[in-house]
């Protein structure tokens, strides 16, 4: 495969795998006060995202790919509302993981890195064109 | 004047390791968040025009093979230090193989058209009468 083509196709794996991590964001960010509904019971545990280097057989370069989606191990905390579903004997409630603005700066990351890979994309189609513009005959 | 022509050839190379370079450009920064991931490069044009061009068997017999050239292509890596490594371990700034892979593009741009002068001035010898 032809140089500018392999560019566009690592760029591509490269706007899949943000957007992907875009989507764990909203997740995220949508289930930020989702409790449990049992007593005591889990609510929503925050999804992170791994990306690993994959070496691509066909291009002869290394693309991204999503290595998992797991989850934060971090502690859930607590609040005081002795009358919700969820509320231990003592009244309390976990609340998920998720911190708005961990998961903010996330999203800005992801965007950033987005637009760049769109840019590579962007310069290799040029590339060809240019390239093309040499049939033109003037 | 006949000599001129290896021009093509040159500028045929680095239009080659113009694009072999965006490719390893668009893997870094696929790759800008990805731990442990480090920057990669090809050297120099000069240096790497040294390198991919085959040193040549010598054929001294009637039935050596001569190895082709034009076959080898530029993936000659470089490991390079870039600006800053990431807590995880990632060492690709993304500013910093933005601006590569505009200089990249420009370069490209550069090389096309002059080839494509290049042909202009070859068509202006031909079409000259008296």
């Amino acid at each position: 495969m032809d140089a500018i083509s392999a560019t566009m196709k690592i760029a591509a794996s490269g706007l899949e795998a943000q957007s992907l991590r875009v989507r764990t964001v909203s997740e995220n960010i949508a289930n930020a006060n989702s409790l449990g509904s049992a007593p005591g019971a889990d609510p929503y545990r925050r999804k992170t995202i791994v990306f690993e280097p994959q070496f691509d057989k066909v291009l002869g370069a290394e693309i991204v790919n999503v290595k998992k989606i797991g989850t934060d191990p971090g502690d859930f905390s607590l609040s005081y509302d002795p009358s919700h579903p969820a509320a231990d004997a003592q009244g309390y409630v976990k609340v998920p993981n998720v911190n708005p603005l961990i998961e903010m700066t996330d999203m800005r990351e992801a965007t950033r890195s987005y637009d760049a890979n769109l840019n590579i994309i962007e310069q290799a189609r040029g590339m060809a064109m240019s390239t093309i513009a040499l049939l033109d005959d003037r | 004047m006949i000599d001129g022509i290896n021009l093509f050839q040159t500028v045929t190379q680095k239009v080659d390791y113009l694009a072999v370079r965006h490719t390893m450009l668009a893997e870094n920064v696929a790759n800008a968040d990805t731990p442990g991931y480090e920057a990669h490069d090809l050297k120099p044009f000069t240096e790497a025009l040294r390198t991919v061009q085959p040193a040549g068997m010598l054929a001294t017999h009637g039935r050596h093979m001569v190895a082709q050239s034009g076959q080898t292509t530029f993936r000659e890596e470089n490991r390079v230090q870039g600006w800053e490594i990431e807590p995880s371990g990632n060492q690709i700034s993304l500013e910093e193989q933005m601006i590569e892979a505009a200089d990249n593009t420009r370069d490209y741009e550069l090389a096309t058209q002059l080839m494509k002068k290049h042909v202009s001035m070859l068509k202006a010898t031909l079409s000259t009468r008296g």
